[in-house]
This record gives C-alpha cells, structure tokens and sequence, in this order.
C-alpha cells in the first residue's frame, strides 16, 4: 500500500515531516493513547488481585491531578495526543497513498477520524452539562393582610408569614377528583395545615383546578373528626381572604458538574430569632480546588481516621468576589481545607476543666457488643439511654449512700419554713402514701413519681411531680431542678390559667436529683483523681459499687460484662469534621460528603466548615426534598450577619421551565414504588420565554427535548419514600424531576466522520479485494490468451 | 496413535463433565420424591413488575438463600415451600450461602474462637462450610459472627456486599417473607393490567376467590401431613383456580410452562459439556487432519449449537424480548452469533484449509461462555426481569448486538491467534520458521479472494502453510471485529447522545471498548510495517482480546460505570 515519495521535500519542511512521515510514529502515538486512555479510566492497578475494587488506583486523582475523567480526556497532553495522530496520519496518508480505486478505502478511514477528531474538539471544547430539580409545584400563600410567602410542595414543608404558619400535611401525586366534571380524573393534590389567628384547619389545593381548592374542618363528629367545609359550611372555603395557590416552580437557572461555587448571602436576625436573607445567593466560582485528596491545614482541627499520619498540606485557595453585589465585594475567601469524605462529629477532648467522659463496651456471652460513649450531664452527647448507663463525678464531701437519693427543697415564706427532704416513695407505685405535712404550716404534700435527665427542648432536665394541699384545696406542681421551670396544674393534670405558667407562691419548692444513682449501670468518677468505680442497680439486684479499671471486663450479671475502653475525668466535646476511612466511603456519593474550610480575613478572622450542596436552594422552604440545605452562618467583627454555601456553578438556562406533569409509565401489575415497576418516566415540561410565549414538551428516557442549543433530558426523578427516610416525613414521591441539561455542538461533525470511517473500512477490507481480485483475473485472463497465442 | 488420544481427550472431558455441576445433594426424602408439583409449571407470580412462572419464582427465591447450591437436593419449588411450610425442618440445615470465602473463613475462625460456640459447629461442619458455603441459622446468628459482620461491613469496598448478602438471605429464607411474594391472585375488572396483584394469603382472598383459598389451605395442609396424594391434588387444583380468576391477563399456559421447563431441563448446561466433546474432536482435525473427527466434531458442534439456540429462542419466547439486557444474556447471545457466524464461515470456506477452524473457535467460545454462565450465577444470573427503562429503545438492538457481536470475533480471532502461536512455539522449538512466509499475503478477505494463475486461491494450494491458513482466518476475523467494534461504538454514542444527552462520556466501558479498537488499529498498522506479520498479529489479537474480556468482566464488575448493567 505504501509506495515511496515522488514528491521532493526540502528544507525546514522536510526537517519538520520526516519524523511525521513515519507510520512507526503512528503505532508509537497509538500505544500511549492506548495507555493514556487505560490508566485516566481504569487507574492503575496496585496488586495482583485486580478483580478487587481496591486494587485499583485512579491516577488521575493523584494529588498532583486532581481531574475527573471528562478533565483528563481534555487535557493539552490528550488534545496533543491525538493532535499527533491526525497529523502524523495526514503526512503518511498525503506522502505515501496516493488517492486510486484501491486506496480510496484508506483515505476515507483517515479522513474519517480527522473529522471526527476535529468534531470531538469542538464537543468537548464547548461542552456544557449539568442539571436542574423542577418541583411539580410552588405553594403561593396570601394572608388576609397582603403579605405572601412560598414554599415548594414538598412533604413536611413549612413556613410562616405574619401570625400564620403553614405546613404541608400530605401530597398525593395520584389524587382521584371526588365531583365536578373531572371526576375521576388524577391529579396532583397537596393538603396544607393552616394555623391562624383563632381558626385552624387543612386546606387542599389541586394541580390545574383551583376551582376545586376547598378546606377540611374539624367537625366535633369523633366519628368523622375532619370534614370538608362545603359539607358544614356549604362553602368550599371557610376563608376567603386567605389564598393558596399551587404556582408552577419556575426555573431559570442550572448548575454545572464539576464546577464548584461558593454562594453568599447577607442574612438578619428576624422577630422569631430566624435569619432572614437581605439579598439573594451571589455567587463566587471557585477554581483550583482539589476533589479527590484531602488537604489539611491543621490535623487537630479535624477527627483523623485511623492511620492517617495527620501531615498538614493546606491549600490555600483563594475565591475572589465577582458581583458587586457581593457582601463582602473586594475580600478574598481563602479555601484551607479540603476533605474528600467527612461528617461533622461531635467527641470529647481531654480538658482541665469539664464533666467527665467514658468510652465503654458492654457484652454479652454470645458474642454481641454495644458500645456507647457517656458524658456526665450531657445525653445529646451520650450514645446510651441515660437511666441504663450513665457517668458521674463526686468530691469528697460526698456520701455515695446519700447521694444515691434525691431531695426536694421545701420552703414556705409566711412561716419561715425552710426544709431538705429525702425522696424515698412515689405514689405512682405506692398508692396509698400518705400526704406529709409541713409542721406549722397547713400544707401537706406527696411526690406523685420523679424523672432524671430528660431531654426536653434540647435541655436535660429532671423533675418531680409533687401533690400539694393547702388544707383546702389540693393541687399538682410540676418541681423542676431548675425552679423558673416549675409549673402548677389542676390535680387531674390540667394546666391552670388556661396553659399558662402560674405558681402559688406560697410554697417554693425545688427538686434535686440523685447525685448518683439515676442509671442502671453509673460510672463514679472521684474523688481521686483517677479512681473509677462502677454502681450496679440493675432490677431485682441490690444496688452495689464495684471499683472498675481500663481494659478490665467486670461481670454485671448472668455473663454480661461492662469494659471501660477509655475514660477521662474532665473532657470538653469538640465538634470537627472526622474523616471517613477510605474502605468506609461509598463511592456512588462522589464528592456529597466532601467539606470545605473557608477562611474569612478581616480584623478578626472568622472560619467555617462548608458541606457541599447540589443545589443552592434560596431557603429551606425552596429545598427539594432529599437534597442538602444546610447554609454556614458567620459574624463579621462589624457584626454583620453571613451565610455561605457551598455548591455548584449555576448557568443561565433560554427559558424558565417549570413541571406540568410527571407521568410514570409502569409493566404489569402497575407502578409498585420500587424502580423494578418502572417503564419509563415522562417529565410534562413548559418553557417559558421572556415574553410570556410557552411551549410544552415531554422528556422522557432516550427522549430529551432541545431547546436554543440545549438538550433536556430525564435524570433523577423522586421515588416513593414510606418511610421518610430522605426528608423525614414520608412520601409518596414524584414531587420533582431532574432535568439533565447539556449541549451537543460538533456532533454532525463527530457522526459524519464516523460514518465515512466505517465506509472506509469496508471498502478497504471488502471491496478493495474485490476489485483487485477482478484485475487479477483480468491479467491472469490476458496472460493465459498470450500464452495460447505463442502455442 | 490418533485413537490414543482421542481417548485420552474422552476421559479428561469425561471427568469435567462430570466434576462440572457444582450442585450439593443429600438423599432425598420419599414424600419429597412422590410429590408431583408439575401443575405448578403453569401458575405465574408477579414479581418485579413481571409475570413469572412459579418455578422462575422459587429459582430467583432460593437464589437469594441458597446461591447456586441446593440444599438437601431438592429442586427450588420443593425447597422454596417446604421451607415456607415447615421451617422448623430447616433451622439445623445448611442453607445459606455465603459467597465470599474470606467471609466463610473470617465467619469460621470467629465460630471457633465464640465462647457460645454453636453444638453443630464441630471443625468438620466449619470446614464443609468453608468449602461449600453453606451454614445452618445458627452458624450466622451467633452473636461472635454477627459481631464479626457488623465490624466488616464497614469496609464498604470489600464487604458491604457480601454482609448484605447475608442479611438478605436469613431474611428472604423467613416463611413470612416467602409468602409475601406470593402475589398470585390476579386483578380484576377494569384496567386490571395495570392494578397490582394480590398475595394469596390475603385475607379478601377467601371471600371473592373461595376455590383458589381452600385449594391453597389443602395444599398446606396436606403438604404438612405428609400426604403425597393430597399435595399433587391440591396443586392441581390451586393452579387451575388461579388461572381461572382472570385469563385475560394471565400468562398462557405454554409460556408458563416454557419458562419452567427452561430453567429445569439446562440446556446451556448440556450444551457446553457438548461443546467441550465437539472441541477434542475438532481439534484432532485441525492438528492432524483426521477426517473422522471433522465429522464427529461437526455433528457434537451442530448438536451443542441447536441447544443453545434453542434456549436462546425458548428466553426469547419467554421474555417476549431479545435475550441481550444483562450480563448473562450478553454472554450466553454473543457465543451464539459466535456459532451462527461459524456455521456461515464454514459453508464459504468448506473446500477449503480453513474449514474447522471457525467451527472450533466458536465451539471453544460457546464453552467457556456456557460453562461460565452454568458456574457463576451468581455474576452472570439466569434470572429473566424486565429491562431498565434506559434500554427500552431501538439502539438497544442495534447498538449492543453489534458490539457483542464484535466482541465474540475478537474471541474467535484470539483463539485461531493462540493456535498460530502454539504452531509457532512448537515450531521454533522442534523445527524452522520462515517469518518471512508465515502469514497471509492479502490479509483477511482478501486471502480469501486472491486468485493464483493456476486458478487456485490461496486457501487451496498445496504450498499454503498452515501458518498462512491461521493467520488468514484471524486476519478474517479481525477485519470484520474491527469494523463491527467501531460501527458499534458509533451507535453506542448515538443512542448515549439522544439517552443521557451526550454522545461520548469517556465512561470506563466506553473507554475500554475505544481501547479495544485502538489494539486493533495498532494490529493493522503493526502488520504492514514488521517482517513477522503472522507473529504480531497473532500476539495483538490475543491482546486485543484480553482488552475486551477485561473490559467485559473488570470493568462490569470492578470499576463501576454507566454501562454497570451490562
């Protein structure tokens, strides 16, 4: 195939063609793009087991690449690449194949791939891809006063506006309308409990027929508590001037793979102590951060997984304001910190001053473990039920047996009464138990039942029910261990003064719990310093203190054992981010769980850990359920207010486009909930122009719809959630969509030369053959005709 | 001499015959034996979002408990129900699989070590289960071993799967969960296709379908007393009640019947003991030229390929689709285009020194392809589902048929590669090569076409080396793997571009199928610039190759991606 050169080369340009007008250039250009090729997509592997995941390491997230795949195949070494190629192919097909009838296969293979090369560069060199979440709606509510507030239909959303607080009940995606002419019909309901003032009932809204928004009412009927208000009222809507509407969730914006942005915000203290954004999310795009490799400026700022030599190599990133709208237009945000794979952990510290911490391990004979981390006086910290397991500490004015009992202090003013009592019975469990009286007084009182650390309101707190009697009348006091929280009731419970706090101050009273002695199984620490004992009050046992040291299993009862793994007498709980061992991390959460430290200068620095969000959501109530909304709010020493978020870069999309229906088509037996039921999803999408002009499209799976150079397809749907396990509250899903959005310049260009290579190929294998075979037959025919002639 | 071989190569496919089916069997109880549940055959379970038969049920359910063995050697169904019905028999059998033999081992030493060491858990049952996989309850509910995989599903890499795996099997083996899929009550009234099925324990069940209730009770019943005769009636009546309730949108009785029979009679299983009998013979033909092998090894291979034909069309009937949407159907479909090109081959090339050669790489293909499937259910499933959603499209068949296609001639032109290569060991060791000779002049089609003077091709002279007659055959299937690869990834990127609106993601599969196809140039353009050709080519064929199955087995089930489902 290859003939010598008839054309004389001469020069700077023969210096410059020789080495391309080898076709060993070509193979060796070819065998790097084979190996370029593997070790960007497979990695390299490690060991000799290469069917093991692990065994695999993806080279180009070293630390010093940092490149998704798409990066690495658009790096200048792969364009060079394949640069090479195509011009070592041009020479050696120019130079040495001259265009005939048997080498017109080759050329056109070759040109071929040139094409589709120069197609690819346009590709990929313009390419845009990322995506957007539409919600089927956009809950529109309007107060009697005026004022309005939104929130998209999301289960368990909620959200106020003036003395009216909304919250989303249920959403049925599939609700059968019950009358008009659409009976029958399905449509997307949303049911919204309404808290106003003096009125509170449920109102439904329903996808394209407001006409059928009509409230549900209590009925006082314990048959039927709830029913619609045209039923009681004979009007579908118990009030008028309160509207809600189900509005489309316009979007005008998506957000870029792989192009990380930080978003700020200038937020205020609100009347309800809630932060209200005075701007919206401006954003900052964030280039050079790594993706793949954790970069730490100071181990001890974070939890290190173990194994982890804890080596700083901070970055430092800097992510400049580019809006003047930015709140702190002019000042750079420094990025110290990467973290590949991290949640935010909450774990004791030793400290010269605090409460004191243990780390145990209870086991039983046949193997099983629980361990559990206690901290004296804090159960959000503490992993046990705190009246099972718990810690304390004592000084030497202690008595163990006495502190194993608690008091009720009792002071009654008028008659200079002031006394400490132990509490030994309830009669919540001794019934007959007798009032006692307050010498000198004619009070008289009884402890109902008492309650040690419960968490209430984030507090821990314990408490006594107490019945008094002032000789006429007998009341219950609630006795708090903090007295401002103590409360009088009716005896039969009933708050008094219609649920309001009230006390008679005739008698103060405050409860003390047990120094020790509130759990089952109590850790002692003290007096000493590093004396550790452990007391037993397990049911049907007499209670017992036992010394206990590290590392040391010791017999609760019937073979169950308590190891103290760790402890410490004094401890502060310090929340850092702790790094997830690398065999722990799922890889399908890319980078979900990564975490970003941002540094903000300025007389008095401030810090703050960022998680990444896929999306900036504006507020909770604009979140999509499943998605993170989880903004960092720092105080600048000027003592303004900023949020920050860490997410994805966002792009203009041609039209808003909203959700006007999400339609699953299912196999036999119907749409089950589980992915297996599943046909196809067909997302209804409306585009919206600037000038009001709408246009409706159906993207469904291998179907996207284009739109002014973009192309939207179906990419994530919501799947029924019974157990809330994404937002919380159940679902029955199908309240968004995800519209992947991307755009496809040069692919004619990429299919033309494609298809002029495969026709190349068979020409070159087949039809080449053929045609030479022919001509062959043809000389054999004439030399076989001479040679007959010469006989 | 040739008969000496023959027999030697008859004993050792023999013996793999027979050591083949990894199945473990215990002698099986009478009831179990006289128990005819046939009438089964033609009951469908919803499952998935398809209409299965009852046995692909009990398969897929004992698939989840058991993995591929069988435990006290009964067939799934009988298991399936006797462990639903009287699952107190159950709790001291070996039942559940365990995969990952780390895990066995780990679950073993930790069973050793328990204080609360199981009665049953004597060296020698630990180290059956070591080799089988198969464990009793008690084995993985001891507290040590349960402490064990909370501890290594962590390693979320290594063993979150095979932990889960587990899970899932102690779950799946409860009786309640057994008669929870049993959803074979089928809807009624209007749109009833797309109204769910209901569970036949269902308490509704008794009051509007009272025959198909009280046939299921005397199934209980009699299944729990032992009585044979009862539980064959029973059965009968059970499946003749349910196909009653709604023959409209109840499956045929043939395609029930059909799919039954296609996971009890194993054709893939007989095919490849066939295919391996068919591959002694014809390379005897190949080596020596022994003609009575060609003719042996030509009728085993046409036996083999009509059973694998034939389940390929009994899946295709079954699943009311093209049998090419898993890794299984992948498999076993492209090792019969392998034999279907063969066949076309040897008509072309019958009078010729090619002819056996396809034949026998196709037969080869189709073994390893078959054996694997029969051996590794685990990776490659039987099970028939219903494809994604994403595979619902035209491009479907074209592009993935094209590209499996492509792929079973890169295996073909391997192995003709692998025999140019032993040839030419042999040769170097025990005689002369003349490299400059040892290929095929006009490369694939044409070596194929070339004419001589003499009217001759080149297939047909005498002076044609066997080495020139292996290369020309891996040069032919190069050639057409080559373009087939490459249309195939054009139509890959065609449908990506109109399904996940890109055309090209650089996504490990598709990297590696572009890398196959780089092998494949760098053959091409090898071959015109080195002296050896026949060497090289034989050597990157292998090459290529070994790219392809990397990227088919790696890549799948290793190194995750879009295409993780194929």
């Amino acid at each position: 195939m290859l003939q010598k050169s008839t054309q004389p080369i001469r020069g700077l340009l023969q210096v410059l063609l020789a080495p391309l007008s080898k076709v060993w250039l070509g193979i060796g250009l070819l065998s790097i793009l084979f190996i370029y090729c593997s070790i960007g997509s497979a990695g390299v592997p490690t060991s000799f087991a290469f069917w093991e995941p692990a065994a695999w390491y993806p080279l180009r997230e070293a630390p010093l690449l940092e490149m998704t795949e798409y990066e690495w195949f658009n790096w200048w070494p792969f364009y060079s690449l394949i640069g090479l190629v195509c011009l070592n192919m041009s020479v050696v097909t120019i130079r040495f194949i001259p265009l005939t009838v048997l080498t017109a296969g080759v050329w056109m293979i070759h040109t071929g791939i040139i094409v589709l090369s120069l197609g690819c560069v346009i590709y990929f060199a313009t390419k845009i891809e990322g995506d957007v979440a539409v919600a089927r709606g956009r809950l529109v509510m309007t107060i009697p006063s005026g004022e309005s507030v939104e929130m998209l239909a999301m289960p368990g959303g909620s959200t106020r506006v003036g003395d009216w607080s909304f919250q989303i009940r249920s959403i049925d995606p599939e609700w059968s309308l019950l009358s008009g002419d659409d009976v029958g019909e399905q449509a997307y309901a949303v049911t919204i409990a309404v808290e106003g003032p003096g009125q509170s009932f449920m109102r439904q809204v329903i996808a394209g027929y407001p006409q059928y928004t009509e409230d549900i009412v209590p009925s006082g009927d314990p048959q039927q508590p709830m029913a619609r208000a045209k039923k009681l009222f004979g009007k579908p809507l118990i009030d008028d001037t309160l509207s809600i509407t189900l509005e489309p969730d316009r979007r005008r914006t998506f957000y870029l793979q792989a192009k990380p942005s930080i978003y700020l915000r200038e937020v205020v203290v609100g009347a309800r102590g809630n932060l209200i954004p005075k701007t919206p999310w401006i954003e900052r795009p964030i280039h050079g951060l790594p993706r793949f490799n954790d970069r730490v400026s100071d181990p001890t700022k974070v939890w290190l997984a173990a194994g982890e030599d804890g080596v700083a190599n901070e970055i430092q990133v800097a992510v400049p304001s580019v809006s003047p709208d930015d709140p702190l237009v002019g000042t750079d945000i420094i990025l110290s910190d990467y973290l590949r794979y991290a949640i935010l952990k909450t774990r004791a510290v030793p400290s010269p001053t605090g409460p004191p911490w243990a780390s145990v391990t209870l086991s039983t004979p046949d193997g099983r473990a629980q361990s559990h981390e206690v901290v004296a006086g804090d159960r959000v910290n503490s992993t046990a039920n705190a009246d099972q397991l718990a810690i304390t500490m004592i000084d030497e004015s202690i008595d163990l047996d006495s502190a194993a009992v608690p008091m009720l202090d009792i002071l009654v003013p008028e008659y200079g009464i002031e006394m400490s009592e132990p509490l030994t019975s309830m009669s919540d469990f001794t019934p007959d138990l007798a009032m006692t009286p307050i010498e000198g007084t004619p009070f008289s009182w009884r402890v109902q039942r008492f309650d040690n650390n419960l968490l209430i309101g984030g507090h821990n707190v314990s408490m006594a029910r107490v019945e008094i009697s002032d000789g006429e009348t007998t009341w219950l006091r609630w006795v708090f261990d903090n007295p401002t929280m103590n409360t009088d009731m009716e005896i039969d419970g009933v708050p008094a003064h219609n649920g309001n706090p009230s006390l008679d101050d005739r008698i103060v009273m405050q409860y003390h719990p047990p120094m020790i002695g509130s759990a089952s199984i109590e850790l002692i620490a003290g007096p000493a310093k590093d004396q550790l004992r452990v007391r037993i009050a397990l049911p049907g046992t007499e209670a017992h203190i036992e010394p206990i040291t590290v590392g040391t299993p010791l017999e609760l009862a019937r073979g169950i054992t308590l190891t103290i793994n760790d402890w410490s007498p004094s401890v502060q709980m310090e929340t850092r981010p702790s790094i997830v061992p690398w065999r722990q991390r799922d890889r399908a959460m890319a980078n979900q769980y990564s975490m970003v430290r941002a540094i903000v200068p300025g007389p008095v620095e401030q810090s703050a850990w960022l998680p990444m969000h896929h999306y900036p959501f504006a507020s909770r109530s604009d979140a999509v359920v499943g998605f993170r909304y989880q903004p960092t709010t720092i105080r600048l020493a000027d003592g303004r207010l900023i949020e920050m978020m860490r997410s994805r870069r966002s792009e203009e999309l041609p039209a808003a486009v909203s959700l006007d229906g999400f339609r699953i088509a299912s196999h036999v037996g119907g749409f089950t909930g589980d992915i297996s039921s599943v046909l196809n999803w067909h997302s209804l999408v409306r585009f919206e122009d600037e000038d009001g002009e709408a246009e409706l499209a159906e993207v469904s799976v291998n179907d996207p719809k284009p739109r002014e150079g973009l192309w939207f397809f179906q990419s994530q749907w919501d799947p029924p959630d019974p157990n809330g396990s994404r937002g919380g509250v159940p679902s029955a899903g199908r309240n968004f969509t995800v519209l992947g959005i991307g755009n496809r310049n040069g692919v004619w260009t990429m299919l033309a030369g494609c298809i002029l290579s495969v026709i190349g190929m068979i020409y070159a294998f087949y039809v080449k053959p053929m045609i030479k075979r022919r001509s062959s037959l043809a000389v054999y025919a004439e030399q076989a005709k001479l040679e007959r002639s010469h006989v | 001499m040739r008969w000496l071989i023959a027999l030697l190569l008859f004993t050792m496919v023999t013996a793999i015959a027979h050591a083949a089916p990894a199945v473990v069997t215990t002698q099986a109880d009478t009831f179990y034996e006289a128990i005819d549940l046939s009438p089964l055959d033609e009951v469908t379970v919803w499952q998935d979002g398809r209409l299965k038969s009852f046995e692909s049920y009990a398969r897929d359910t004992m698939n989840w408990i058991s993995g591929p063995r069988r435990p006290g050697g009964l067939t799934p169904r009988v298991a399936m129900l006797d462990i639903m019905l009287r699952p107190q028999v159950w709790v001291d059998q070996d039942l559940y699989f365990v995969k990952n033999k780390l895990v066995r081992v780990e679950i073993a030493r930790a069973l050793r070590e328990s204080v609360s060491r199981p009665i049953d858990a004597s060296d020698e049952h630990l180290d059956a289960f070591i080799e089988s996989g198969l464990a009793p309850r008690a084995f993985l509910m001891d507290g040590s071993v349960q402490a064990l995989l909370a501890r290594i599903r962590t390693d979320v890499m290594r063993f979150a799967k095979p932990v889960r795996a587990i899970e899932s099997a102690l779950m799946v083996a409860r009786p309640e969960v057994i008669r929870s899929g049993l959803l074979l009550i089928a809807p009624t009234g209007e749109l009833a296709e797309t109204k769910p099925w209901i569970q036949i324990d269902d308490p509704s069940v008794r009051l509007t379908h009272e025959d198909t209730a009280t046939a299921w009770s005397g199934l209980q019943n009699t299944w729990l007393a032992g009585d044979v005769a009862g539980v064959n009636a029973s059965a009968a009546a059970l499946a003749a009640a349910l196909r009653g309730i709604n023959p409209d949108v109840y499956p045929s009785a043939e395609r029930l019947r059909a799919e039954s029979m296609y996971f009890q009679w194993g054709g893939f299983t007989w095919g490849w003991i066939i295919y391996v009998f068919a591959i002694a013979l014809l390379l005897m033909w190949v080596v020596y030229r022994w003609r009575g092998a060609y003719w042996g090894g030509l009728v085993l291979f046409l036996m083999a390929f009509s059973l694998h034909t034939s389940s390929i069309v009994m899946r295709t009937y079954i699943s009311g689709r093209w049998p090419n949407t898993n890794m299984f159907e992948a498999v076993t479909t492209s090792a019969f285009y392998g034999g279907f090109f063969a066949i076309i081959m040897e008509l072309i090339v019958r009078r010729t020194r090619m002819r056996g050669l396809f034949f026998l790489g196709s037969a080869i293909c189709s073994m390893v392809a078959l054996m694997a499937a029969n051996l590794d259910p685990v990776h490659l499933n039987p099970a028939i589902g219903n494809k994604m959603p994403v595979l619902h499209d035209i491009w479907l068949h074209i592009h993935t048929n094209v590209i499996i296609f492509s792929y079973v001639l890169i295996f073909l032109a391997a192995i003709t590669a692998l025999l140019f290569l032993i040839r030419r060991v042999s040769q170097a060791l025990f005689g002369t090569v003349d490299i400059g000779s040892d290929f095929a002049r006009a490369g694939g089609a044409g070596f194929l076409m070339a004419p001589r003077p003499d009217g001759t091709t080149a297939l047909t002279a005498d002076r044609t080396t066997f080495g020139q007659v292996l290369d020309g055959a891996t040069m032919v299937l190069v050639e057409l793997s080559f373009i087939l690869l490459w249309a195939g990834l054009v139509m890959g990127a065609i449908w990506a571009d109109h399904s996940w609106g890109r055309p090209w993601g650089w996504d490990p599969k598709e990297t590696f199928a572009l890398n196959t196809f780089l092998i494949f140039v760098l053959l091409i353009h090898t071959r015109m610039k080195v002296r050896d050709k026949g060497l090289w080519t034989a050597l990157l064929a292998l090459i290529g190759a070994t790219v392809m199955i990397f990227n088919w087995i790696i890549i799948n089930f290793t190194i995750s991606g879009l295409h993780s489902y194929a």
